[in-house]
């Protein structure tokens, strides 16, 4: 995808359903995903050296950390490698990642989320955790994120925080949501004219906001990365103390404050 | 705590030579270290790993960007490793 100079953040995910649908695949959607899942853990494979330990979908880093565990949809097994060396090192991170690199289409990639998310959401229930976890993601993949946090809701009875970056929420989710942008990003919804908070409180009792002094795609970069995990450090822990997302946020990081986040969070 | 010695220039130049013709399955006669490294076909993955095996080959701290975004060549890389204090 790219971002419009003037296009509304809104619509760049127009195509997400608002509705979860349930709908399974038929077999030759069932071959393709087996193959692209194939080509996932292949992929994987070449960057276990770098500290994770595969469990089942998962790279896992800092298994061990104390923190609640955040389970990450990335967009490629670069940013959870990149990610892992500047977090919490008590903060376990469950890395995975979308079909975006493995599929043709936006359209295709889309049409598969859900499925995924239920793949994803069911190796998530295989691990016991005493407490909800973190349940987050980047962009295109989000509504993956979405539909996990979702579904996690369901079956267990108990909330996620949901944290997403450069995405505005699409199903409605009766859980913690903290949500981050990059201040320049055309993802950012705060800067064009429809009420960002409000869009969210109609899908959410409890979210925030956190703006990045940075543009899209340039998240996982050195300068960029940590102030991103201060972010997700500072969100991780007062989940874990609260069991919510604070609504003394949102946080915008060095600049000025944009227009909308002056109103206190749901 | 005895400080780590500086790697050897030297030697990370030869390791970077022979661990990029590896990634590219190519002979080291075929990889110029003094040409920037965006010339040759190395992905994110690799550009990663990379920066990963050489801060445990030789115990100093390697941001991934360094390769990442790479308009340094091998020589230059290895000259900006020798100068970061060892970890």
């Amino acid at each position: 995808m790219q971002a419009g100079t003037d296009r509304d953040a809104f619509s760049f995910w127009e195509a997400v359903p608002e509705m979860l649908s349930r709908t399974p695949l038929c077999e030759s959607e069932q071959t393709v995903v087996a193959g692209i899942v194939s080509r996932v853990s292949v992929d994987m494979a070449r960057v276990e050296g770098a500290g994770g330990e595969r469990i089942g979908s998962f790279l896992v880093f800092n298994r061990s950390g104390s923190r609640r565990p955040i389970f990450w949809c990335f967009n490629n097994w670069v940013e959870p490698v990149l990610l892992a060396r500047v977090l919490d090192p008590e903060q376990p991170l469950y890395g995975m990642i979308s079909f975006s690199r493995f599929v043709d289409t936006w359209a295709t990639n889309i049409g598969y989320m859900e499925h995924l998310a239920e793949t994803y959401l069911k190796a998530l229930l295989q691990i016991h955790l005493p407490k909800s976890p973190i349940i987050a993601v980047n962009c295109q993949a989000a509504a993956i994120a979405e539909i996990m946090a979702i579904r996690y809701l369901e079956q267990r009875g108990m909330r996620p925080l949901l944290l997403v970056l450069e995405y505005t929420l699409r199903k409605r989710f009766d859980g913690p949501v903290f949500l981050m942008f990059g201040r320049q990003s055309n993802y950012n919804p705060f800067r064009f004219a429809r009420d960002s908070v409000a869009h969210s409180q109609t899908l959410t009792r409890n979210a925030s906001w956190g703006l990045l002094a940075a543009d899209h795609g340039g998240y996982f970069l050195q300068l960029t990365i940590a102030r991103l995990a201060t972010f997700v450090n500072d969100a991780a822990a007062y989940f874990s103390r609260t069991g919510r997302i604070s609504s003394d946020w949102p946080r915008v990081e060095a600049g000025e404050q944009s227009s909308g986040m002056t109103e206190s969070a749901a | 705590m005895q400080t780590p010695p500086k790697p050897d220039r030297d030697e990370v130049v030869h390791w970077l030579h022979l661990h990029v013709a590896t990634a590219l399955s190519e002979s080291s006669e075929a990889v110029d270290v003094n040409v920037p490294l965006t010339k040759f076909d190395l992905d994110s993955v690799d550009s990663v790993m990379m920066a990963v095996d050489l801060e445990k080959r030789f115990s100093v701290p390697v941001h991934p960007e360094l390769f990442l975004n790479a308009d340094k060549s091998l020589v230059e890389v290895a000259d900006l490793i020798c100068k970061t204090p060892a970890a």
